[in-house]
C-alpha cells in the first residue's frame, strides 16, 4: 500500500530542536526506499514515528486509504497492522525460532509458519533458541516474524548492521528477493550508501535540517 | 619469557587462587560445620520433635512463604510494569519514593502495625468513638494473614527493584516488537512481560523466601510456629544441638533444591540475548483517570508500607522520648554503625579480591566460586547462626592451649563469646549482596584495562588496586551501601550470636517490643529508617548509572 506523510513535526520536547519540521514522503506500492544520513539525523526516529511507537509526532500519515494519524485522530501502535524489524531483531530469547514466528500471526495457521521458514530458509532451525542463531538466521527469524503478521508496511532499522561483512551481499540478494515476493511497501534506515543502492527503488538522503 | 619466569607465573596464579578459594571455605565454614555435624539417627527428641512441632512449623511457614511471595510478588510486579511502561505525573519522584518502605525491616512493621490496630490503638479507638462498625477479627493482625500483609509491603521493593531495572535495561525493542505485532497491554502483560520478567522476578522472589524464612522479629512477636523459630527454639530454648542442627540441613536441601529446579526448568533458554545493546522502554503517556488512578495506587501502597508506620512511630517516639535511656542509645548506636561499617568493609575487600581473581579463572570454577560466595545470602539466619556457634566453639576449643599459655586463668569460650563471632557472621550471611555489585562492576570493565597497564609493567593487582578500583569507585560504594543496610536492620544473627549485654538498635527495638514498650521502640526504630533512608538517598546520589557509567566518572 502507498504511504504518505505530510507536514510531519516532531521533536522529543517541547524545548528541543525539532527533528523533522514540515516533512513530506510518500513511498508508491511494493516500492523499497531506503533512507540515508548520519548518525542523530533522525533515521530511526522516522520508523518508530510512521510505526506509532513515539506518539507525540504532529502532521498526517497515511497508508492506503487508512488515516494513522492526522491532527485529531491517532491508531494506536497495536492497531497499524505494520511490520518492524529492528535493528538487534529484538527476538524473544526464550522462545524458539518456531515460537517467534507464532508470535506474529494473528490465528495459528501451520502452512503459514511452514511457508514462511521455507521463504527464509530457516526450516531445520525451528527449534533452535536465539542465542543459537547466527546474526543472519536471527535477521530471518525476524523477518519472518514481521512477514507472519502479514503487514501493509514493512520497516527496517539497520537491518545489516549486526552482521558479518562476508554474509551482507548474500542477505541482501535473500531480503530482496523475499520483500519483493511479497509486494510489501518497505522502508530500510541503512548508514550503508550500498545496502542503498543495491535494495532501494529509491533513496532518501536526510540532512540535519530535514526539511525535505 | 625463559622456563623459569614462566613457572614463577603459574605458580603466583595458582597461589592467588587458592588463597581465594581458601578465603571462600573459610565464609562457607558455618554451612560446612552443619554438613558434617548433621546426625540423621533416630532419638528420641527428634522423634518428639518430629510427632507434635514438625508439621505445624513446616505448615506455617509454607503458608507465609507462598502468600507472601503472591502479594508482594503482585505488588512487586504490578509497580515495576506500570513504572516502567508507562509515563505518569510526578514518575520521577514515585519511582525511587516506591523503593522507601525498604528502609522498614519487617518487625518495625509489626510492632507498628499490632499496636496500631490492638484495643487501645488509633484504629479502634477512633472506631469506637466515631461508632463505625468495625470487624475487630479483621483488625487482628497477630496472626499467619497480618505477618503476610507485612512482609509483602516491607519486602515488595525487592521484586519491585528487579524487575524494573530488568525492563528498563532490557526489554525497550522486545516490548515495542510486540506491540507493532498488535499486542494490546493484557495480552503483552501475560504473553510477553511475564515470561520475559522470569530471571528478575525470581531472583527477587527468592529474595522474599529468604527473608521471611529468615525472620524470626515479626514471628516471634505475632507468636507463630515456623522452621526458623523451632531452630532457634531447640538450640537456644532448650539446648537441642541436634534437633536444630538436623532442621538447618533439611532447610539448606529445600533452598538449594528451588534453586536446581530453577536452573533445570530454564534449560536452554535465556532471557536477555542483547544485554545492555537494547533500546530502552518508550513508555506511554496515561492521561487523565489513568494517570490519576496509577498515582491513586501508589500513594496507597507508600502509605501503607511506610508514610502510615513511620507516621504513627513519629508520634509514638514524640510520646516516648523522655523514657527512652539517651546516652545508653547512643552507645548502641555507636555499636551498630561501628560493627556494620567494619562487616560491610570486610566484605568489600574480600568482594573486590574474590571478584579480580575470578577475571582470570577458566568458567567453571569461576562459577563455583561465583555460587560458594553467594551461598551465606540463601541460607535462613538461624541456620547461619547455628554453623557459626558451631565454628566458633570448636575453633575456641582449639586454640584454648594457646589462651591458657597466654593466660592461665582465662574462659575457655572467648572468640564465641566476642563480637568476632557476630561480624564473622555478618560476613557469611551478606557476602552475596556486596559480591554482585562488585563482580558486576569488574565485569564491565574486563581486563582491558588491567593488561593495559600490565604491558605498562604494572602488576595485576597494582594495575586493580591503582587503576581499576578508582574507575568503579561508585559501583563499590553503591554495594557497600546495599550491604550496610542490610547489616543495620539484621536481627536474628545479632539477636543469637551477639555477647552479654550487647546491643544494636535492632535488638534494642526488639527488647523495648518484647516487653511491650511499643512507644519506647520507636526511637531506636526511628533511627534505624532515618539511617537507612540517608543510606538510600547517598546511593540514589551516587547511581553509577545516573552517572553515565564507568567512562563518565
Amino acid at each position: 500500500m502507498k504511504l504518505s506523510i505530510e507536514n510531519l513535526n516532531f521533536s522529543y520536547n517541547p524545548k528541543s530542536k525539532k527533528i523533522f519540521d514540515g516533512f513530506n514522503l510518500s513511498v508508491e506500492e511494493g516500492e523499497i526506499l531506503a533512507v540515508l544520513g548520519n548518525s542523530g539525523c533522525g533515521k530511526s526516529t522516522l520508523l518508530r514515528i510512521i510505526s506509532g511507537l513515539e506518539e507525540n509526532a504532529q502532521g498526517i500519515i497515511r497508508v492506503g486509504n487508512t488515516i494513522f494519524q492526522d491532527s485529531s485522530f491517532f491508531v494506536p501502535v497495536e492497531k497499524r497492522n505494520i511490520g518492524f524489524v529492528f535493528q538487534d531483531y529484538a527476538l524473544f530469547p526464550y522462545m524458539t525460532v518456531e515460537q517467534n514466528i507464532k508470535l506474529g500471526m494473528k490465528k495459528p495457521c501451520p502452512e503459514q509458519l511452514h511457508q514462511l521458514l521455507e521463504l527464509t530458509r530457516i526450516e531445520e532451525l525451528k527449534k533452535r533458541y536465539p542465542h543459537e542463531l547466527s546474526g543472519g538466521q536471527q535477521q530471518r527469524t525476524a523477518l519472518a516474524r514481521t512477514l507472519a503478521s502479514k503487514p501493509t508496511l514493512l520497516l527496517m532499522d539497520e537491518p545489516f548492521s549486526n552482521l558479518d561483512t562476508n554474509l551482507v551481499d548474500e542477505l541482501r540478494r535473500d531480503l530482496k528477493q523475499i520483500i519483493k515476493s511479497q509486494k510489501i511497501t518497505t522502508i530500510l534506515v541503512t548508514h550503508d550508501r550500498d545496502d542503498a543502492d543495491f535494495l532501494a527503488d529509491k533513496v532518501l538522503e536526510l540532512s540535519s535540517s530535514n526539511l525535505q | 619469557m625463559n622456563l623459569l619466569q614462566k613457572n614463577n607465573r603459574k605458580r603466583k596464579v595458582c597461589i592467588l587462587t587458592l588463597l581465594t578459594f581458601l578465603s571462600i571455605i573459610i565464609i562457607n565454614l558455618p554451612i560446612i560445620s552443619i554438613i558434617s555435624n548433621v546426625n540423621f539417627s533416630s532419638n528420641s527428641n527428634w522423634e518428639h520433635f518430629k510427632q507434635y512441632l514438625l508439621l505445624d512449623a513446616v505448615n506455617n511457614t509454607f503458608s507465609l512463604v507462598i502468600f507472601t511471595l503472591l502479594l508482594s510478588g503482585t505488588i512487586g510486579v504490578l509497580l515495576a510494569v506500570i513504572v516502567a511502561l508507562y509515563d505518569f505525573p510526578l514518575k520521577s519522584f514515585f519511582q525511587w519514593a516506591l523503593f522507601i518502605p525498604i528502609t522498614i525491616p519487617p518487625y518495625i512493621a509489626a510492632y507498628v502495625y499490632a499496636g496500631m490496630l490492638s484495643y487501645t490503638g488509633i484504629v479502634q479507638r477512633l472506631g469506637r468513638s466515631w461508632d463505625m462498625p468495625l470487624n475487630y477479627q479483621w483488625l487482628d493482625i497477630m496472626n499467619i494473614r497480618g505477618a503476610v500483609f507485612i512482609y509483602s509491603i516491607t519486602l515488595y521493593p525487592y521484586i519491585y527493584g528487579a524487575v524494573k531495572s530488568f525492563l528498563e535495561n532490557h526489554s525497550g525493542n522486545l516490548i515495542d516488537t510486540a506491540r507493532v505485532l498488535g499486542y494490546k497491554p493484557l495480552k503483552l502483560f501475560i504473553r510477553i512481560i511475564l515470561p520475559l520478567i522470569r530471571i528478575p522476578l525470581i531472583g527477587g522472589l527468592m529474595l522474599v523466601m529468604m527473608e521471611v524464612v529468615s525472620d524470626y522479629g515479626v514471628i516471634k512477636y505475632f507468636n507463630i510456629q515456623t522452621v526458623s523459630s523451632t531452630i532457634f527454639k531447640s538450640w537456644f530454648g532448650m539446648g537441642e544441638t541436634g534437633v536444630a542442627i538436623r532442621l538447618s540441613f533439611y532447610v539448606m536441601l529445600c533452598i538449594i533444591g528451588l534453586q536446581a529446579i530453577e536452573e533445570i526448568m530454564r534449560g536452554r533458554k535465556k532471557y536477555n540475548l542483547n544485554s545492555g545493546s537494547g533500546k530502552s522502554i518508550t513508555p506511554i503517556k496515561l492521561k487523565g483517570f489513568k494517570g490519576y488512578a496509577v498515582i491513586v495506587l501508589i500513594f496507597l501502597i507508600i502509605g501503607l508500607a511506610f508514610i502510615i508506620p513511620v507516621g504513627q512511630m513519629i508520634v509514638w517516639a514524640i510520646l516516648a522520648f523522655h523514657k527512652v535511656n539517651l546516652p545508653n542509645l547512643s552507645q548502641i548506636l555507636f555499636n551498630t554503625l561501628l560493627y556494620g561499617i567494619l562487616a560491610t568493609l570486610l566484605i568489600l575487600i574480600l568482594n573486590i579480591w574474590i571478584a579480580h581473581t575470578r577475571r582470570w579463572m577458566r568458567a567453571k570454577p569461576s562459577f563455583i566460586m561465583s555460587k560458594m560466595t553467594q551461598l551465606g545470602y540463601s541460607m535462613p539466619g538461624a541456620v547461619i547462626a547455628v554453623g557459626t556457634i558451631t565454628v566458633f566453639v570448636a575453633l575456641d576449643t582449639f586454640l584454648n592451649p594457646f589462651y591458657q599459655y597466654f593466660d592461665p586463668n582465662t574462659k575457655k569460650l572467648l572468640l564465641s563469646t566476642s563480637i568476632a563471632m557476630l561480624v564473622f557472621a555478618f560476613i557469611v550471611r551478606y557476602m552475596a549482596i556486596g559480591f554482585n555489585s562488585v563482580n558486576s562492576a569488574f565485569a564491565k570493565v574486563g581486563v582491558l584495562y588491567n593488561d593495559a597497564a600490565r604491558t605498562l609493567g604494572v602488576g595485576r593487582t597494582k594495575a586493580m588496586l591503582t587503576i581499576e578500583l578508582p574507575m568503579l569507585k561508585n559501583f563499590l560504594i553503591a554495594g557497600s551501601i546495599l550491604t550496610f543496610i542490610d547489616i543495620l536492620k539484621e536481627l536474628p544473627l545479632t539477636l543469637l550470636l551477639r555477647p552479654f549485654n550487647y546491643n544494636t538498635l535492632a535488638s534494642r527495638v526488639y527488647e523495648y517490643a518484647n516487653d511491650e514498650r511499643i512507644h519506647e521502640a520507636s526511637v531506636p526504630a526511628l533511627i534505624i529508617i532515618f539511617l537507612s533512608i540517608m543510606a538510600i538517598v547517598l546511593l540514589v546520589k551516587i547511581n553509577p548509572k545516573r552517572k553515565g557509567g564507568l567512562m563518565k566518572r
